[in-house]
């Protein structure tokens, strides 16, 4: 046994020697030079191995289950939907179309204003530079990093068998998931500002939040406003998804209108929600601009 | 009236910056506290608004135990007590006026203080304070566009409009030029008698120490080595404050 | 030089730029109020509410450590699975997106590439799921294929920063000595855009995951299904053993890939 265990070493020993000596060139004039070793063959290999892994496990279970060229027979479906969406444009079903797109864009509204505000004192609370020596913002980045990792559609999802049908689902699944994201993006800027000024209001008599408000405030609004437009224009594109699990707005159309298989009004859908989308993202983008 | 009773101060890393201090400093008096950089001049001023913690002794002010002070009391004690920085530490991206305003926010009330929201009496006061140190005609002007002279300047404004009975200054002229130092320890001069404000300033340009201040307290190895007026010193007092002859980054003005 | 008094008097005021923001986003805010209506709790609102926070502390261990096709673990691997297949199959179809996008390469016709590459963004991904469940079925295929065509909006955008960012510099010394077109690619090209590629490939992969667990509950495969299904059912112990699926492998994932990017940006 011991024996084993000291050839296993000598021999790990050796391979590393031998990689040395492969990395390392001698010059002209004798001088030896190291290059360092590189992990990128190390990762690369690791990303191999899973990706087989990942690929064996998905991908040939399935054409195992159902044949290759029956999934190649099936691919056109995909392009022929979206040529019936496209040359099947029902215009008329606009006029249901609006309600249900003011709804999404009511939820977001709210749903991000609520969750942004909802965010600031949390994020304070999260800064160990602003809280100083206390285990508040331990604790509490914890806790905001589990209610990070579920996506809104998981929270109305548990909210649509509490609460039962309606936009109000919609807007308390926002505003736990905007608030999950805000509190983030705040406390990181909060923890890399200049604290210089801080502490020179601290040393005034301020208690720490007037500090911070009078200190702090004004370093990270612009950048503060920033994330709320872009939370917005994320929580715009999700709430379009809400409708799933009857939360409201526009998606119980779209789900609806797509099991009937009336591309045609699915397509109006569609592009409403696209017009929205692209002017709230210049709307945004300007106003962002103009901020900073 | 400022008392310090055998203070010393050991920082946790074992560095031992103050060893059984005491003096006295009287109501209205200019003192300048000189020596070598890592001497412990820094930390003396800093003990005097609790900034760091004694280690042992005591530190009176008028009658308040400064190490026995918390909470609401330390805050109210710091109300009366400005302090100016070597680096300034204003507020750079808004107004000078607003940089002013900042020191008025543990006064005001609450709920106008979240909105910064300053009655007319608040901002005529700063105003009061900005002319007093000769800037008012930049109260509007983003603080991070002025220059380090008047950037100090609005930090003196801004302890001005604490109404405070003590100022504290860590090195307050180290990152100025020659002549901007000149004007802001005049600055100091004129307020420590106008206002009759107690100025303690840590320093480390000897020439500008002995040039402005009355009293003078040389520390060397976290001990005082001297303390008295001005006038009386000599050249060997100073070498026995830094403990070597002085050289060129002791002086602010070369030519002397 | 003013008085104090002149000075107060002359002080900026932005009144009126204040009061108009405050009134829009005022209107704004009331006006999207009406959404908020309080719905009631569905029957047995309360008692449900109750037993999945029971359930939270106590979810179907069975099912936690099962190793079968049915188990958490798998379910979960699956959903990894399903966002790391989804990523590298959005990496490769950006690729032909973004040349052909790019203004060094395509001039002013790059409006036909942006819109396509909006259309895509902005598409509603459950939307794209339901039609790809028309060509491979519910399963984790369909997430593979969904997540593949969606990443195509950001990493697309990536790309098309980076080719149009290339240093010309480098490839000017490059031409200087002598190199050919691909020796200039694999030289003067790539090594620049490795690791910003890989943070962002990384970003979207963190993405990706909580998207594939949700595209379950569309019926896209992975642990979405099961969660669905349980919710549904009433298998609240179920639901949460699930749920804590997804917390546990979202921080593992989170962790490492904010791990791996901070490598990456520090070199």
């Amino acid at each position: 046994m011991k024996t084993l265990c000291s050839k296993i070493s000598n021999f790990i020993k050796d391979l590393i020697k031998r990689n040395q000596r492969y990395r390392t060139s001698e010059l002209s004039d004798g001088t030896n030079i190291t290059r360092p070793f590189s992990y990128a063959i190390v990762i690369f290999s690791l990303v191999l191995i899973v990706f087989i892994y990942f690929w064996n496990m998905i991908i040939t279970d399935f054409f195992n289950r159902f044949g290759f060229s029956f999934f190649v027979s099936r691919v056109p479906n995909f392009f022929t939907i979206i040529q019936k969406m496209v040359v099947q444009v029902n215009w008329s079903y606009f006029s249901n179309v609006v309600s249900p797109l003011v709804d999404t864009i009511q939820i977001s509204i709210i749903g991000t204003l609520v969750g942004s505000l909802l965010a600031l004192p949390v994020a304070i609370l999260a800064s160990q530079n602003i809280m100083g020596k206390s285990y508040i913002p331990g604790i509490t980045k914890f806790f905001l990093s589990i209610i990070r990792t579920f996506p809104t559609l998981v929270y109305a999802l548990i909210f649509s068998f509490i609460f039962g049908y309606g936009t109000f689902i919609g807007v308390l699944a926002t505003v736990i998931f905007t608030f999950s994201i805000v509190t983030k993006m705040l406390y990181e800027i909060i923890e890399a500002i200049d604290m210089g000024a801080f502490i020179a209001i601290e040393a005034t008599g301020a208690t720490k939040l007037q500090a911070f408000r009078a200190a702090v405030m004004p370093q990270i609004i612009g950048r503060y406003y920033s994330i709320i437009l872009y939370n917005f224009e994320i929580n715009l594109r999700a709430s379009a998804i809400l409708g799933f699990v009857n939360a409201g707005g526009i998606g119980i159309i779209m789900n609806d209108q797509m099991a009937l298989q009336k591309y045609g009004n699915v397509a109006v859908i569609v592009l409403a929600l696209l017009i929205v989308v692209i002017i709230v993202q210049n709307l945004s983008q300007y106003l962002r601009r103009r901020l900073s | 009236m400022i008392e310090f009773q055998n203070v010393s101060k050991t920082y946790p890393n074992g560095v031992e910056a103050l060893k059984n201090i005491s003096l006295t400093i009287e109501p209205g008096e200019f003192v300048a506290i000189i020596g070598l950089s890592g001497a412990g001049k820094s930390t003396l001023i800093k003990l005097v608004n609790k900034m760091i913690d004694v280690t042992e002794g005591n530190i009176k002010v008028n009658d308040l135990n400064i190490p026995d002070l918390k909470g609401k009391e330390l805050r109210q004690y710091r109300r009366k007590v400005g302090m100016v920085f070597q680096s300034f530490n204003l507020i750079n991206r808004t107004s000078v006026i607003n940089n002013v305003l900042a020191a008025r926010v543990p006064d005001m009330n609450p709920f106008l203080s979240l909105f910064g929201i300053f009655t007319k009496s608040d901002k005529m006061m700063a105003l009061e304070s900005l002319h007093k140190v000769g800037i008012l005609e930049k109260a509007y002007i983003r603080a991070d566009q002025l220059s380090g002279g008047q950037q100090q300047r609005v930090a003196l404004a801004r302890t001005l409009a604490q109404n405070p009975t003590l100022i504290l200054a860590d090195e307050p002229v180290a990152s100025l030029d020659p002549i901007t130092a000149n004007q802001i320890m005049s600055d100091f001069e004129r307020i420590n008698q106008t206002e009759k404000i107690t100025i303690l300033v840590n320093m480390h340009h000897v020439d500008l120490a002995l040039k402005y201040a009355s009293r003078v307290i040389g520390i060397n190895k976290g001990e005082i080595v001297y303390d008295g007026g001005t006038d009386d010193v000599t050249e060997d007092i100073l070498k026995t404050i830094y403990g070597r002859e002085l050289t060129d980054e002791d002086i602010m003005f070369k030519d002397k | 030089m003013q008085t104090v008094l002149q000075a107060y008097e002359a002080r900026p005021r932005h009144t009126v730029r204040n009061v108009l923001v405050a009134s829009v986003i005022l209107f704004l805010t009331i006006w999207s109020s009406d959404v908020i209506n309080y719905p009631g709790l569905s029957d047995n609102g309360i008692e449900i509410a109750r037993n999945i926070f029971r359930a939270l502390y106590n979810p179907t261990w069975s099912l936690v450590f099962s190793l079968g096709v049915d188990g958490i673990p798998f379910l979960m691997f699956e959903t990894l699975g399903i966002a790391f297949l989804g990523t590298l199959l959005g990496a490769l179809l950006s690729v032909p997106f973004a040349f052909l996008t790019a203004r060094n390469i395509v001039g002013k016709f790059n409006i036909i590439g942006n819109t396509v590459i909006t259309t895509i963004r902005s598409f509603p991904f459950f939307l794209m799921a339901l039609m790809f469940v028309r060509v491979s079925g519910p399963g984790a295929m369909t997430g593979v294929l969904t997540i593949g065509v969606l990443s195509i909006g950001m990493i697309s955008k990536l790309y098309i920063e980076v080719i149009e960012d290339i240093d010309p510099g480098i490839l000017m010394s490059l031409d200087a000595l002598g190199a050919t077109k691909y020796q200039k690619i694999r030289y003067g090209i790539i090594p620049q855009l490795t690791a910003s590629i890989l943070s962002v490939v990384i970003y979207r992969f963190e993405i990706n995951v909580k998207n594939a667990t949700v595209l379950g509950i569309v019926g896209a495969g992975g642990i979405g299904v099961t969660l669905l299904t349980a919710m549904t059912a009433g298998r609240w112990r179920d639901a949460s053993a699930a749920l804590w699926g997804i917390i546990i492998v979202v921080l593992v994932v989170d962790y490492f890939s904010t791990k791996l990017r901070r490598r990456l940006v520090n070199g």
